[in-house]
């Protein structure tokens, strides 16, 4: 190639490969913006978790709350004022009325006591629309109440219907006002009926409902405690019965189940104590009939740490155990599958009851002092955990998900609360403001 | 006998004396006497007179026309019958003498007549006692085929008549003699008598118009007038046409149009009928105005001052007018009348003025080349047939008829067929149109127009954002069409792929010959997928840059050699980017870009000869710097203050105007089909990486690369829309059709180089670059034709309303308190919610509004999630009183919302769920101060208009206005201006106190527009400003050559 050849063809391949270069470039660009064009990424999520209502019937007993932390907000649930103020201490007492709790990722919790009679607890919650409440009674000695609070600032509607165990009781309609909660007596909905369910409907409205269950002969008590609430399933997972309290074994447990649709339900049951897993005698396809209720009777040695109940039915039911010394009682409810929770625990040990395939789980323990202690629970199906003393907040997190409950026994009484959250992180498509709205 | 007296008046006239000297002095028919009056000519005019053997009458520079003349007649007495030669006194008696008429032939020292001009002339008057004056026909001095004057009148508006249009060609066509109102004094023949009767020449008129008063006066006078067209003078008009100064004394400031203006007012006032004057004054006034603006346009301020100073000069001394109306009274036999129908009618004016200006518009179109950007045009077509020529040849030689003959022009067939297939695409679209992103249109463009003005607009929750300046140019536009907006929509959407295609296929011309090239590249424009997109998604900017996308990309090919361009260049292109920059800021960034990279590469090269030893040329640097910035800087000041607004908001200058549309993704529009998928790629990519790697055409397809890569790169972002807060692609319609412009063009040249060489060649790789791109021209055009007749007609855009929200929810914001509705809507998974007020929302509502309040959207949220029980009290704020869920209707979240508190519902029917929020406020609201406690009360109604609000207050306390925030929110009590605050909810508040209520509680409240005034005086001064500028300046009569004017 002579010198002249070269030299013409030089500057031709040197445009020729910034030509190449520049369209790569531009290519890069394209390839790139088109990766970074999905319309779908674009959608926006809100989450947001509403506030909860912690509730408080009043009377001779004592009620706290035990929020979150004392920051938390809260405002008196019959106030028509939208602002809330910190709480400022915690546990928060409730002196005057039902709190609304601003929400949380850590659900707060009530716990109501009269010294040395009972000892009761429920998680604050908002309501679903739909609540099934296994428990009460509409007999002689019992002054169980359903409280329904409308936390919102419109009259709400609510509807509850009650069963006993020769079937549907009654029904009952409530107009609710604004910001006023009201107490509905058990007996006038199922008089006479020793172990009943209800069914609260929230028609409209911002309606959170508790059942509170006391009972009592002439002057004694024969103790108390909330029921709390739960939605129909066909796979029950009662986390903590307890099972002894001031040292001694309790005695009784009474299964009471209830299939909440049309048809009857075949259920089996089968209770896990300290470590064995078993079904009760008598306790295997069991038919719960429709929309009544079924006491089965547990066995009454369930061991010495808090048992759990595994209830599968053929269709939903909704169920709770009864513990009962003679003296206090307690309600044991169903909870729900989670990957961890929050709780704070303000200074009580209760124990937890893990129930999963298996049970890995992290806790965190926040102590009064400040600290803060780490520890790697492991089991098998069903694991038991006793919070250490002087916790302010436990944080559980599992790999998979897990039924978390808690029972707790001092010197007023015991009880049992199922770790559900009071209400659940709403997530939903953030609206967007946009003019295509006013086209069909 | 016929005796003639030449009279001949000059004045620096050496120029043309000769020729006029030598002109008289070879008349075919003899001039008894000559006599020259020289106004102190500072040349060799009186030398030259002399030598020639003319008496020369020496006076002052100072001495007007007619008073030269008469001098002239005074010092040349009239001629009387003498006997003939021979015989004697007595053989005749006095009275047989014959009697003698003479002429007085008055002629200008640049002005020479015929050699039988005079003969021809006097033949026109001979047996006719009647005429008193003639003249011949004046033809132009230079170009003496130009036919200056046969015969002159005036119009009402002062103006010089006579009825021939701009250079008309003396080609015998008004050949027959002619009654007319007056001649010209060029070389005007009159009788002396009449002369003598009439006092000669009006000593005000010293020059200019003496010749339309005097031939007024001879009718007037009941004597005739005629041109005499076989009689033929060539007239240099030195005067008019400023070759010579005007030295006259009462010629202010010695400047010509003044003196003429003047005069024609003069002749106008002190000739008309009496009853005609005022009209006639108005009417002098308005048309001295008219062209003052005129000559403002045409950047020449001295002749505008003149138009006015003359009209003025006038009317500010009446007393002339009435000696002068006094003088004509005494000499007028015929009523005014007789002379009307010399005068021009009014109609004739306009038509004639209006032929003239279209004349002037097609003269200065015909010096402009369209597109052509190439310096050397191509000679012939490079498919070897040069279909012009053929389609010459057939209107010439085969002598067909019109239609025929068109039936043969490709581009008129096509024409014919893309009509058609508009009709057939058009189908859902016939009526007024919407839909997309293309809002309801107003029924009259002045809506459109008002909205521009207005500093707030009660749109959802209220908005200050400045009007975009498309929105007035739509609006303006609107006039074509007597104001009929919705016309002027529909319209332009149907012509909108027509329009592209004919100017698409005048700018492929501009680099083939070839008719066929340039429709196949017509049509790959026209139906390319931006362009097929908007039409069918109601994308106004868009077409509007594919309108003028041509221009665009000439301007980007030229930008390298900017310092070249001319000022008024400049100024048109800052009128031409800021219509871009209106209609599709993406495309005008693009251009911004272009010139950026363009100025930083000049600039660094400039400064690299240093390298070489060289020395860089700083004032080249700074004259392409200068005038690129004034380019752009142009462009945004021509559309403050919305620009501004795009400077403080970046992420707006990335959409176009109307709704907008997601799924528009700019990658689609570059690379995709017009269904904008990818399944079949555009041609547009194809041939610009094939003309990359082609030296000769690289130019055009690095334009292409860069406005691609540019398109991709805006393409990363994801802005909020148009009346929206989703997050969407931008709009980069505008900006893809440049890009699809300069591949088309880089796909022109690339055929017009490869074909010659594939046609003798062997197979080679440009056998295949040639196939790729003729197959995808062909596939796109076709899959983008089936497109558009098939999916693309049933697109969102139709003649339909898609208005869907019922009419109680309207009806609920026209009461006095103007209630505002929620409206929510779920579409494809999406929640999407707006605020409604009393009317559908119209053609620019949606790019005046940008995103929701943050407290509303907080409250929407909670409303969704359950979590608000905040949620009605802000809303209720807002002054909104209803919640509309629309069908289908989310079971959920209606649940939700019966849930959460404050909501009651007031209704569910097949249209959805209304909820009612509780306390609502109306839109102006006072809380009353109870001992300083407002809270305990509830607030009290105030009405308002939509933006307005004025009546009485009798209770101190907070007003507050359920609209977004804006300082320019007032307040005044009693005239007393309240202190705005931003209150509850960020809503503006105004605290009255008992201190404003003393004297009564009247109040005003509204929005201060004050600053949105300023804003737009300042951009119409910008936009005055270089539209003068481009505008094509009109050259003094001075600077025209000569050879031009006569």
């Amino acid at each position: 190639m002579s010198a002249d050849r070269m030299s013409q063809s030089a500057p031709l391949r040197y445009w020729r490969v910034q030509s190449a270069l520049l369209l790569i470039g531009s290519l890069l660009i394209s390839t790139v913006a088109w990766r970074q064009s999905d319309p779908s990424a674009r959608v926006e999520r809100t989450a947001s978790i509403p506030a909860t209502v912690c509730p408080n019937l009043g009377g001779d007993a004592r009620t706290v709350a035990l929020l979150p932390s004392a920051a938390t907000k809260i405002k008196d649930a019959k106030s028509r004022k939208i602002n809330f103020a910190k709480a400022k201490s915690n546990p928060y007492l409730l002196s005057s009325g039902s709190i609304v709790v601003a929400g949380s990722e850590v659900s707060s919790t009530v716990i109501r006591s009269r010294a040395g009679k009972y000892t009761s607890a429920t998680t604050c919650l908002i309501g679903s629309g739909d609540q099934w409440f296994v428990g009460g009674s509409g007999g002689l000695g019992s002054t169980a109440r359903i409280l329904v609070i409308n936390s919102g600032l419109s009259t709400s509607t609510i509807e509850i219907r009650s069963f006993g165990e020769s079937g549907k009781t009654g029904e009952k309609v409530i107009a609710l006002p604004a910001v006023s909660q009201r107490e509905v007596r058990v007996d006038s909905l199922a008089p006479g009926e020793g172990v009943v369910a209800l069914e609260v409907i929230t028609r409209s409205g911002r309606v959170s409902a508790f059942l509170f269950d006391q009972r009592g002969r002439g002057l004694n008590s024969l103790g108390a405690d909330f029921v709390s609430s739960g939605e129909a399933s066909q796979r029950l997972v009662i986390t903590a019965i307890p099972v002894r309290h001031r040292g001694s074994a309790i005695q009784t447990h009474q299964l009471h189940l209830i299939a909440t649709g049309a048809r009857s339900a075949v259920v089996d049951v089968e209770l896990v104590s300290d470590g064995s897993r078993f079904t009760p005698v008598g306790l295997s396809d069991r038919t719960i009939e429709s929309e009544r209720v079924t006491s089965l009777r547990l066995p009454k040695e369930l061991g010495k740490r808090p048992a759990t109940l595994i209830v599968t039915s053929t269709e939903p039911i909704a169920g709770s155990v009864y513990s009962s010394t003679g003296r206090e009682f307690a309600w044991s409810t169903p909870s729900i599958s989670l990957k961890g929770v929050g709780w704070n625990v303000g200074g009580l040990e209760p124990t937890i009851t893990m129930v999963g395939k298996t049970v890995r789980v992290k806790a965190l323990v926040k102590l009064r002092n400040g600290k803060t202690l780490t520890k790697n629970l492991n089991g098998a199906e069903v694991l038991q955990w006793k919070v250490p003393p002087n916790s302010r907040l436990i944080e559980l997190s599992g790999l998979d998900s897990i039924h978390f409950g808690a029972t707790w026994s001092s010197s007023d009484g015991f009880t049992s609360i199922p770790l559900n959250p009071g209400t659940e992180l709403e997530r939903a498509t953030t609206p967007t403001f946009d003019l295509g709205a006013l086209f069909g | 006998m016929i005796r003639v007296t030449a009279i001949l008046v000059s004045h620096d006239g050496a120029t043309w004396l000769p020729q006029t000297v030598a002109a008289l002095a070879s008349q075919s028919h003899p001039i008894d006497r000559i006599v020259a009056v020289d106004t102190g000519s500072t040349d060799d005019s009186v030398r030259l007179l002399r030598s020639a053997g003319i008496h020369v009458i020496q006076t002052t520079r100072g001495m007007g026309f007619g008073e030269a003349v008469q001098l002239a007649v005074d010092a040349t007495p009239a001629f009387v019958a003498t006997e003939p030669k021979g015989k004697s006194a007595s053989s005749a008696s006095q009275s047989t003498l014959p009697a003698v008429q003479e002429w007085l032939w008055i002629v200008h020292d640049d002005c020479a007549p015929a050699k039988d001009a005079l003969e021809r002339l006097l033949a026109g008057v001979k047996e006719k006692p009647q005429v008193a004056l003639a003249g011949p026909k004046l033809r132009g001095w230079h170009n003496r085929k130009h036919l200056l004057e046969l015969g002159v009148s005036i119009a009402t508006n002062g103006a010089r008549w006579t009825g021939l249009e701009y250079r008309e060609q003396d080609q015998g066509q008004h050949d027959d003699e002619r009654d007319v109102l007056a001649v010209s004094t060029a070389a005007m023949l009159i009788r002396r008598e009449v002369f003598t009767e009439l006092g000669g020449f009006d000593p005000k008129l010293s020059l200019f118009r003496d010749d339309v008063d005097l031939g007024w006066r001879v009718r007037a006078a009941g004597h005739s007038v005629v041109a005499v067209p076989e009689a033929i003078a060539y007239h240099g008009e030195a005067a008019s046409n400023e070759r010579r100064s005007i030295d006259v004394d009462d010629a202010l400031l010695h400047r010509p149009l003044l003196l003429d203006r003047r005069h024609a007012a003069y002749v106008l006032l002190a000739n008309a009928s009496l009853i005609y004057l005022p009209i006639l004054a108005l009417q002098l006034l308005l048309s001295a105005l008219v062209r003052s603006i005129g000559y403002l346009i045409a950047k020449l301020p001295g002749y505008a001052l003149d138009e006015l100073a003359a009209v003025a000069l006038v009317l500010i001394k009446p007393q002339e007018i009435f000696a002068a109306r006094k003088v004509r009274r005494g000499q007028r036999l015929l009523a005014g009348s007789a002379i009307r129908s010399f005068l021009p009618p009014r109609g004739i004016q306009f038509r004639l003025a209006f032929e003239r200006a279209r004349n002037a518009l097609e003269r200065y179109l015909a010096r402009r080349i369209p597109f052509q950007i190439l310096p050397n045009e191509p000679e012939r077509s490079v498919l070897d047939i040069d279909d012009e020529k053929l389609e010459e040849e057939e209107i010439f030689t085969e002598r067909k008829s019109t239609l025929r003959t068109l039936f043969t022009r490709p581009l008129f067939l096509f024409s014919l067929a893309v009509l058609f297939l508009t009709l057939i695409a058009s189908r859902n679209r016939l009526g007024a149109i919407e839909g997309g992103a293309l809002l309801q249109s107003p029924s009259s463009g002045m809506d459109l127009i008002s909205k521009y003005f207005e500093s707030w607009h009660p749109i959802a929750l209220g908005s200050s954002a400045n009007t975009p300046t498309w929105i007035a140019v739509v609006g303006l536009a609107s006039g074509l069409l007597l104001g009929n907006l919705k016309l002027m929509i529909t319209l332009f959407f149907y012509a909108a792929i027509p329009l592209t295609l004919w100017i698409g296929y005048r700018f492929a011309k501009g680099f083939t010959t070839s008719t066929l090239i340039a429709l196949a590249a017509a049509s790959a424009y026209a139906f390319s997928p931006p362009i097929l997109h908007a039409v069918t998604h109601g994308l106004i900017g868009t077409l509007v840059i594919a309108l003028i996308t041509p221009l665009l990309f000439k301007s980007m090919m030229g930008a390298s050699a900017i310092e070249t361009l001319s000022w008024r260049a400049v100024a048109a292109h800052a009128l031409l980017y800021s219509i871009a920059l209106a209609f599709s800021p993406p495309a005008f960034i693009v251009l911004t870009s272009w010139h950026f990279l363009l100025s930083m590469m000049q600039t660094l090269g400039e400064f690299g000869k240093r390298l070489r030893g060289d020395r860089e040329d700083l004032q080249l640097v700074l004259a392409r710097v200068v005038k690129r910035s004034l380019i752009l800087v142009g462009a945004i000041a021509i559309n403050v203050p919305w620009s501004l607004e795009l400077l403080a908001h970046p992420s707006r200058a990335l959409l176009e105007p109307g709704v907008s549309l997601d799924g528009a993704n700019g990658l689609l529009l570059l690379f995709g089909n017009p269904g904008l998928s990818l399944a079949t790629l555009s041609a547009a990519p194809i041939i610009m990486i094939i003309a990359l790697f082609r030296r000769d055409c690289r130019q055009f397809a690095l334009i292409a690369l860069f406005i691609s890569s540019i398109t991709a790169l805006f393409s990363l972002f994801s802005i909020a829309g148009h009346g929206s807060s989703q997050l969407i692609s931008p709009s980069l319609g505008g900006a893809t059709t440049l890009f699809i412009a300069a591949s088309i063009i880089a796909g022109i040249r690339l055929l017009e180089l490869v074909l010659p060489q594939i046609r003798d060649s062997a197979l080679n790789f440009r056998h295949f670059a040639a196939a790729a791109i003729a197959i995808s021209v062909l596939l796109t055009s076709l899959s983008s034709i089936i497109w558009w007749l098939g999916p693309g007609a049933g697109g969102p855009v139709k003649s339909e309303e898609t208005f869907a929200v019922p009419a109680f929810i309207i009806a609920n914001a026209t009461t006095q308190e103007r209630y505002k509705s929620l409206l929510i809507r779920e579409r494809e998974g999406r929640l999407l919610y707006w605020v409604v007020r009393d009317k559908p929302l119209e053609i620019g509502d949606s790019d005046i509004v940008y995103g929701s309040s943050e407290p509303i959207e907080e409250a929407v949220a909670g409303l969704v999630t359950g979590a608000g029980i905040e949620s009605s009290s802000i809303l209720g704020d807002y002054g909104i009183r209803y919640l509309f869920l629309t069908q289908p209707v989310n079971k959920s979240l209606a649940r939700t919302i019966d849930g959460i508190g404050g909501f009651t519902r007031a209704s569910s029917t097949d249209a959805g769920v209304v909820w009612k929020v509780v306390g609502a406020s109306s839109r102006i609201s006072l809380l009353p101060d109870v001992d300083g406690d407002a809270a305990t009360e509830l607030s009290i109604s105030l009405g308002s208009d939509e933006v307005a609000a004025e009546g009485t207050i009798t209770r101190p306390g907070i007003v507050t206005i359920a609209e977004r925030f804006d300082d320019r929110w007032r307040m005044l009590v009693n005239n007393n201006r309240v202190e705005l605050t931003r209150g509850v909810s960020g809503l503006p508040q105004f605290e009255v106190t008992e201190a404003f209520l003393v004297e009564g509680g009247d109040f005003i409240i509204y929005h201060d527009g004050t600053s949105r005034r300023g804003w737009l005086s300042l951009q119409f001064i910008a936009f005055a400003t270089f539209a003068i500028l481009a505008l094509p300046s009109r050259r003094r009569r001075s600077d025209v050559p000569i050879e031009e004017l006569s």
